[in-house]
């Protein structure tokens, strides 16, 4: 080849390339009708010299066959093109990983540190590879930073990992140049969920060598840490919630250790983690959630002595729980139209989950069947309220006296479940409240209602008045919009028999009062106790407003508002609240500034301005103590606040924000915020050097300790090569050619006449 | 069977006693007392005076609901129509039409969670009583009709196991019955319930029940009781919790 090109270019002496190609400018259609027609010309002939001997017929064919193609020749014009060609070099990404875990120390100095000496201590390599590559240096974390220079010292600020946007980032060509291969130094401590799977299935998919220089022999960094905490990030009330915490140890001389629950600095549960020979254990807790909202809850292990990190030894997370279906226990002490209209309302309410029991034949009826002809069944006290109680988010006692089925021992049950956040109604009729026998038990500590004196129930008939509390509460706001909350009232069928009582119960509100009995004692009437809430309904015949007031032309709306505001306020219904609260997020890192929206709602649950909010944070452990800071923020005319916490020291805490319009206390809200006390790097800080080595494996590349040299790094040659000049010699330079044809022709033409042909 | 006459007056005493003492003990009618309101017709809508008393008699000695004996006639015009949800309708004989307010008013009552018995004190299906109560009812509901009751109904189980819809007589072995929303708004017998529960002053039957004699005048109280019971707590024993209970006991 290069004779050709010497001979051809003598004096030039650049090109070291040649092709054959064609200079015509005919159209390949014409070419290959002429090729096909000087063919049929052959054949033609060799028939035509049929009776000539074969040599002098193989003769006149070749003479045939070398004109033919002296005229394609002629026609294609083939030239030499003479080409100087060059190959491009490729390109190697040089990856730094500058990421905050990369500042964690080794025996040799910080990983950063030695990354920037293994540079150093294979310069020479280095300097071989970018004869045939162009070394193109980037830093990366969360994001790829492509860099002029090396740099002298490697940052370590990022406070992510992520290995696989960085390789995802590379682009496979630039400049002209392919890429040829990824040098990748880092720890493999990616903070994005990237597994060992992943990282074949990226380095295979890449089809470009990745060399990984990572830590694969260091003796490990001494921690303890929480690696991972799995769980749903909502969960509904009552039901089991299951949490899954990913522990890893390294460098510690660790066989077990204890990882805590905490749900507003309380301890849930604890539970013992053993390790294994990796140093990793995992442990799950069960859970119910009892409260609706948002809570703030800690998984955390004990610091170890000669920890390189503390910060990760604690996880805050926060749960969102939210209500299933409301789970209602109706009991009935006889059946009655107060408890049928009742029970009518809450099953057609797809949200109710109704269990009821009636007490439909007491011990002193007259049996006159066998137990097999009757549809009773017992009536289960011991597993409703004990067992089950819990589950239920509301209690009613519809007229309903415990003494007959011996069920004293049960009450302080009752009283604790609400204590603990139930919430418990108590209807009238003459054998509730006072008539049932409650005063003086546990039930009696709990009610809105105070009982214990000997007043007999009433059987006249009244309209409840509304109280100042009434007139506001969206329990006995029950009218038609707009319309004067004391005319409802007037309205509505008067009422029929009431329980008396000794008045309101420390922290009670009356909502409704009898008019004229003395002392007006409640007929409607709320309470917040401990946790939970309680409603005393002190009459049977609120039914009236659902039937009677039917007959009086009206719809009976107003029962089914009563009650279905009474049971949202029970379960403390959020919607239900006139002061909203919600924060920018629940979790913060460290060093981000907290903030929140209070809003405020005034009666008609429309946005109401200027309403003072006092915001008070407190630690969550510590929200009954005084609050770390307090500040004061007014609604604007949409009721809306904007909070400004700024930054905080990690922790749980609970923000509570106090709403009121001059002398009116119009409500609270609450919600927690996780300030981290490490940001996701320093998570889990171990070396992971199988991930490298699975990138590098899968890649077609090569895994090295950061101990070990680079000298059998090769690079891929490139594919791409560049022609920088070009020149072309025709190979028929016209003349000759014809020369040759026509003599080929006249050597064809004796040759047929001396054989008689012509 | 002839009673001797001192049997018969210690009989109606001890009713007339009982019934009196039984009324003392309930006192007045409170607000979520059974009361029960008999509609009055242009026929002969009282054929069985005090049937009713005797009934809410029975539920009261063998049920918790608290009861008022009396039960009070009136128009379907009347303003109290609404403090009695449950109603009942006897007679002999056709009746005439309902006026326009009077079915306006029982539509109302039915609609919004009245509960209606009829008894046909005539036990003929077809004849008088029984045209009367159709015309009727398609006036009041014109879009519905009257279906029979399944046996396995909660109707028939609210109380006592009942396998069948006995009375005084069994011209139809069903109920029938007209739904409104998933509930029985009107129940229909043929059977006349009130001939089989009806006494006398002194206390005897005033009615054979054919064919089954005192079981079958059992049978039709048990599920008059049923029928109350089921005004009051609707399908309360279709709750899952009932259902292996009832279930064990039907085998």
């Amino acid at each position: 080849m290069n004779a050709l090109i010497r001979w051809l270019a003598p004096e030039e002496g650049v090109y070291n390339d040649w092709r054959l190609i064609s200079t015509t400018s005919v159209p390949e259609f014409w070419i290959i009708a002429l090729a096909i027609l000087l063919a049929i010309a052959l054949v033609l002939s060799a028939l035509g010299a049929s009776r000539l001997s074969l040599q002098r017929r193989v003769v006149l064919f070749v003479l045939r066959a070398a004109a033919a193609a002296v005229v394609l020749g002629l026609i294609l014009m083939p030239a030499i093109e003479l080409r100087a060609v060059s190959k491009v070099r490729s390109r190697v990404a040089l990856l730094l990983d500058a990421s905050r875990s990369m500042d964690l120390a080794t025996p040799a100095g910080t990983r950063s540190e030695r990354v920037m000496q293994h540079l150093a201590d294979n310069k020479e390599v280095l300097d071989r590879l970018s004869a045939d590559a162009v070394i193109e240096p980037a830093t990366f974390g969360e994001r790829l930073h492509p860099l002029e220079l090396l740099p002298a010292t490697l940052p370590t600020t990022d406070g992510k990992t992520d290995i696989a946007r960085a390789l995802a980032d590379i682009p496979f060509q630039a400049s002209g140049r392919d890429l040829g291969a990824v040098l990748l130094y880092s720890d493999g401590a990616d903070t994005e969920g990237l597994t060992v799977e992943r990282a074949k299935e990226i380095g295979k998919n890449l089809k470009i060598p990745i060399y990984a220089v990572g830590f694969a022999t260091e003796s490990a960094t001494a921690d303890l840490a929480i690696r991972r905490v799995t769980g749903d990030d909502f969960a509904f009330l009552h039901n089991s919630v299951t949490l899954d915490v990913d522990l890893e140890a390294r460098g510690l001389d660790l066989k077990a250790t204890t990882v805590t629950l905490k749900r507003d600095g309380a301890i849930v549960a604890s539970k013992e983690a053993e390790l294994d020979g990796a140093g990793r254990a995992s442990v799950s807790f069960e859970f119910k959630p009892n409260r609706i909202g948002r809570t703030a809850y800690e998984v955390s292990v004990p610091v170890v002595p000669g920890e390189a990190v503390t910060t990760n030894n604690t996880r805050s997370f926060a749960l969102k729980v939210i209500r299933d279906r409301i789970r209602v226990l109706q009991v009935a002490g006889r059946p009655s139209w107060d408890e049928r209209f009742l029970r009518e309302l809450l099953k057609r309410n797809p949200n109710v989950d109704l269990i009821s029991f009636f007490i439909l034949r007491s011990t002193t009826d007259l049996q006159k069947a066998s137990q097999d002809e009757l549809a009773l069944i017992p009536f289960p006290v011991n597993e409703l309220f004990t067992k089950e109680l819990g589950s239920f988010d509301i209690v009613i006692y519809q007229n309903f006296t415990y003494k007959p089925y011996r069920m004293a021992n049960y009450l302080a049950y009752i009283a604790d479940y609400v204590e603990r956040g139930g919430s418990f109604l108590m209807i009238g009729g003459n054998e509730s409240f006072e008539d049932g026998a409650y005063a003086g038990t546990p039930i009696a500590d709990v009610l809105p209602v105070r009982l214990g004196g000997s007043m007999p129930w009433d059987t006249a008939e009244y309209r409840p008045r509304l109280t100042a509390e009434g007139r506001r509460h969206p329990i006995t706001l029950v009218g038609e919009p707009g319309e004067p909350p004391e005319a409802v009232y007037q309205r509505l069928p008067p009422l029929l028999g009431a329980n008396t009582s000794l008045g309101l119960a420390p922290g009670a509100q009356a909502l409704l009062v009898h008019p004229s009995l003395p002392q007006n004692p409640p007929i409607v009437a709320i309470r917040e106790v401990g946790e939970g809430r309680s409603m005393a309904v002190a009459t049977d015949s609120l039914w009236f407003w659902r039937f009677v007031a039917v007959g009086d032309g009206g719809a009976g709306r107003e029962f089914d508002r009563f009650w279905s505001a009474a049971m949202r306020w029970l379960i403390k219904d959020p919607e239900l609240s006139r002061v909203r609260l919600s924060m920018d997020r629940t979790v913060h890192t460290l060093g981000q500034p907290a903030s929140a929206e209070a809003r405020v709602l005034g009666p008609d649950y429309r946005g109401l301005g200027d309403a003072s909010v006092r915001v008070d944070l407190f630690r969550a452990e510590r929200r009954d103590a005084a609050p770390e800071r307090t500040l004061t923020v007014k609604t604007g005319p949409e009721g809306n606040a904007a909070i400004d916490l700024g930054q905080l020291a990690p922790g749980s805490y609970v923000v509570r924000a106090t709403a009121s319009a001059g002398t009116e206390r119009i409500g609270v809200a609450e919600e927690p915020v996780i300030i981290e006390a490490t940001d996701v790097e320093l998570m889990a800080p171990f070396p992971r050097p199988e991930i490298l080595r699975a990138l590098a494996e899968s890649s077609g590349g090569k895994f090295f300790d950061v101990g070990e040299s680079l000298s059998s790094l090769e690079i891929r040659d490139s594919r791409r090569v560049e022609v920088d000049r070009t020149r072309v010699v025709p190979i028929w330079d016209g003349y000759p050619a014809v020369v040759l044809l026509v003599a080929l022709l006249v050597a064809e033409w004796w040759i047929r006449r001396r054989s008689g042909l012509l | 069977m002839a009673l001797k006459r001192r049997e018969l007056l210690l009989r109606g005493a001890a009713f007339a006693g009982g019934s009196a003492m039984l009324g003392s003990l309930l006192g007045s009618a409170g607000a979520s007392d059974l009361c029960i309101a008999q509609l009055k017709t242009s026929g002969k809508w009282n054929p069985r005076p005090d049937t009713l008393r005797r009934l809410l008699w029975e539920v009261a000695q063998r049920t918790s609901i608290e009861v008022d004996l009396d039960a009070v006639a009136m128009d379907a015009t009347e303003k109290n129509l609404f403090r009695r949800p449950f109603l009942y309708l006897a007679g002999t004989g056709g009746f005439g039409e309902f006026s326009a307010e009077a079915l306006q008013k029982l539509r109302r009552h039915l609609t919004y969670g009245g509960t209606l018995l009829i008894d046909s004190a005539d036990a003929e299906p077809g004849g008088p009583f029984d045209v009367s109560v159709r015309r009727e009812l398609a006036r009041l509901f014109p879009r519905q009709e009257l279906s029979r009751v399944p046996p396995e109904h909660v109707v028939f189980k609210t109380f006592y196991l009942v396998d069948q819809a006995a009375g005084r007589v069994i011209r139809t072995p069903y109920l029938e019955a007209l739904e409104i929303e998933k509930r029985l708004a009107i129940l229909y017998t043929q059977n006349d319930f009130g001939g089989a529960w009806a006494r006398d002053a002194f206390g005897r039957w005033e009615q054979q029940c054919t064919p089954g004699g005192d079981h079958q005048r059992e049978m039709t109280y048990r599920l008059g009781i049923n029928i109350v019971m089921y005004a009051l707590c609707l399908d309360y024993k279709e709750d899952l919790v009932h259902a292996p209970f009832i279930l064990k006991r039907r085998r």
